[in-house]
């Protein structure tokens, strides 16, 4: 049976269509004129709300391949820091002067004059895009051997991936960590143009994943979280899939990287990547409080948590990452659909991981009790549906079902 | 190549290496065993490793610290770990027996955080060593240093390996895990004579924390325990357990002295620089090589499927 096919009727309407639906595209639109009037409501709050929207940026990011996919990634803090050092070094090449060495930190006191500011924040653009791109290239090279394996052994890893990253971005000539490394000038001159540069990421994102969301490319995702074998014997491309899904996630989140940089005033991989692995474990526990797999529950869960985030970090900095600890387990225990799932048991009386799973999803949900993480050497069941995957994409209505 | 030059010119250098990446390798077998046998009776990866190898190490720091032997300490710090390992299962792990792996996974990894930040704020983030009292050899005229302290744990650690093993194969509850750990996947529907209603998921999970206690103990005696040490050590164990495969003890203790001389290495070679890709590389190197093996697999279960091959064969 074909994707489209178990769909029930009124989710066959196809891209944003669904969302005029459910009120999804107004609920975008009202987040999106949030965030052009709250610059002017409360002007003291931007570093925060930049900060805020790049949250976003990366809890919908890691949705995709870590919810919806359920192939858990725990480094994708990799591809922040890599977009960053493209990001920097691209700026640098293009704006030699506009750098000062070590001068001008976070909050720095030397402000720029308005051609300067201008001239820096062209300068970001090809940084940003560059940095986007090269984490997207670093996914696809690794997505194409990692994605190969089971999800456990994908989450360790990406893990070491992270590791490695951040590890040789220490040794790299820009990191401020070390003594004369150039600073971007731009943490004085521009909080305003920092807003925006968040904002507009966060928006494409937004805009982009709520597509995606709604498209047949979340069905096939789903499917390899349902049941992966089956989806590859019913002809998807599904390494393909889960590549493509992690590259988008490295495309936005490398972005979110470069922009952060200045943003916080430091090009150290370990401080400037968001404090090493730390917001590494936040990203992954937005998700998972909002609710993997849903479309707005990272969204809330990057909001709320980020709330408590700012809040840690005024009132006990160090107990910041114990509490995320702790939440990650609770959460993981005893609420693993998050607070979507709840909102929609308590609520619409659904079941907690129908929406999660999609309900135009091509196989069960995997709560029915599929595990498709069985043994990846020896599982027979895997290797004879491969053997059929030729019959199966031979036959000839099968050959869209290959381009979900 | 400045490194690669000095070690050609110092071969005495390469043995101090290969020694001291053996002593690492000595302590990690245990953590390797442990993650092993969760793996193959649970089918989960424990990411908070790392973690309770610390905690053991701080365990029987503030054992040694009260006046206990680091022999002794090693002893308090597998049994600690082994009721907390059961605890942990207990309260966390066992109502999420059915549940889907990345809950399980999320689940290891939170509690790998919270231990190691729960270190961190009630011990700070400074290096804690044991001072046994003992003495070093030096061989090649002091060219080669090697502490009796490291000798000793790298004997304890290859006892308990292999006493764990001993165990498991001669005792009724390790033939129990045994039994489940030989279960092949695709056999997952037929049950197995003798075998529990229920996996011996506690046991498995308390033997698990005792290994890593233990292997925590022993590197407090010959080296230091901090609280960021966690996750390299679960990175190593785990690219020990993935390379080694099904094969137990006698394929994963080599594996794991093979990768403290590697650590050792990448340590020393360019400036440093190559430790933290090393766990990448050797992940990717035991994954490459299991997807090689299970293309040869696949391949000749497809001709084993092919029904006209089959009948050509028997005509």
């Amino acid at each position: 049976m074909r994707a489209w096919d178990m769909k029930p009727p009124e989710m066959r309407a196809s891209g944003m269509m669904k969302y005029a639906h459910g009120g999804h595209v107004a609920a975008l639109l009202m987040l999106l004129t949030a965030g052009l009037a709250v610059p002017w409501v409360v002007p003291e709050l931007l570093g925060p709300l930049s900060r805020l929207w790049l949250f976003v940026v990366l809890a919908l990011s890691w949705n995709l391949l870590g919810g919806q996919a359920g192939y858990p990634s725990l480094g994708d803090i990799a591809f922040p820091v890599i977009g960053m050092q493209v990001a920097v070094m691209v700026q640098a090449e293009l704006h030699e002067p506009a750098m000062v060495p070590g001068a001008v930190a976070a909050g720095g006191s030397e402000a720029l004059s308005m051609p300067d500011m201008v001239r820096t924040f062209a300068g970001l653009a090809p940084g940003v895009l560059a940095g986007g791109v090269m984490a997207a290239l670093v996914a696809i090279v690794a997505g194409g051997i990692l994605l190969r394996l089971p999800r456990q052994h994908f989450a360790v890893a990406t893990a070491a991936l992270a590791v490695a990253v951040v590890g040789m971005g220490a040794g790299w000539p820009f990191d401020s960590g070390g003594n004369d490394a150039p600073v971007l000038p731009m943490a004085a001159g521009g909080p305003w143009l920092l807003y925006w540069w968040s904002f507009l990421l966060a928006a494409l994102a937004l805009v982009f994943l709520a597509w995606l969301h709604a498209s047949r490319f979340r069905l096939a995702l789903v499917a390899i979280r349902d049941d992966e074998d089956k989806a590859e014997a019913a002809g998807q491309f599904v390494l393909r899939n889960k590549v493509a899904a992690w590259a988008i996630a490295a495309f936005f989140t490398g972005m979110a990287g470069a922009v952060h940089a200045p943003l916080a005033g430091s090009t150290s991989a370990d401080m400037a990547a968001f404090n090493g692995l730390e917001v590494g474990v936040w990203m992954i526990l937005m998700v998972l409080a909002g609710g993997r797999g849903s479309f707005w529950g990272p969204v809330a869960g990057a909001i709320a948590l980020f709330i408590l985030w700012e809040l840690m970090r005024l009132w006990a900095p160090q107990l910041q990452l114990l509490l995320a600890g702790v939440m990650l387990v609770m959460t993981a225990a005893f609420l693993p659909q998050g607070l979507a799932g709840w909102w929609r048991q308590r609520f619409l009386h659904l079941s907690a991981v129908a929406g999660a799973c999609g309900r135009g999803g091509v196989m069960a949900c995997r709560h029915a009790g599929v595990d498709s993480d069985a043994d990846a050497d020896t599982d027979a069941d895997a290797d004879a549906l491969a053997g059929v995957d030729h019959v199966v994409a031979a036959g000839s209505g099968w050959r869209e079902a290959r381009h979900v | 190549m400045h490194a690669l030059q000095l070690l050609q010119q110092r071969p005495d250098l390469v043995i101090q290496l290969v020694l001291d990446g053996l002593w690492a390798g000595g302590v990690l077998a245990p953590v390797a065993l442990g993650m092993w046998l969760v793996w193959r009776v649970l089918r989960i990866i424990s990411l908070h490793q790392g973690e309770m190898v610390m905690l053991g190490g701080f365990i029987a720091w503030l054992g040694t610290q009260a006046g206990l032997h680091p022999v002794l300490g090693v002893l308090l710090a597998a049994m600690v770990l082994f009721f907390l390992g059961r605890g942990v299962h207990r309260l966390l792990l066992q109502r999420l027996d059915g549940a889907d792996v990345s809950s399980v996974l999320l689940v290891s990894f939170g509690l790998s955080i919270t231990l190691q930040q729960l270190m961190l704020v009630l011990f700070g983030a400074e290096a804690r060593m044991v001072d046994g009292e003992m003495g070093v050899s030096l061989w090649l005229d002091g060219s080669i240093v090697v502490p009796q302290a490291q000798v000793l744990a790298f004997v304890m650690s290859l006892g308990i390996c292999a006493g764990v093993w001993v165990l498991l194969h001669k005792s009724h509850a390790g033939r129990v895990v045994l039994v489940v750990v030989r279960k092949e996947p695709a056999g997952d529907a037929m049950p197995v004579r003798g075998q529990p209603a229920e996996s011996p998921g506690a046991l498995v999970h308390a033997l698990n924390a005792a290994l890593c206690g233990a292997a925590g103990a022993l590197l407090v005696m010959g080296w230091f325990v901090h609280p960021y040490m966690g996750l390299v050590h679960t990175l190593q164990a785990a690219a020990v357990m993935m390379i080694a495969g099904a094969g137990g003890l006698p394929v994963l203790l080599p594996v794991a002295l093979g990768v403290g001389i590697a650590d050792a290495f990448a340590g020393f070679l360019p400036g440093g620089g190559w430790q933290p890709v090393l766990p990448l590389l050797l992940l990717m190197t035991a994954l490459l090589a299991r997807w090689g093996i299970r293309r040869r697999r696949r391949a000749g279960l497809r001709g084993r499927a092919d029904a006209a091959t089959w009948m050509a064969r028997v005509q």
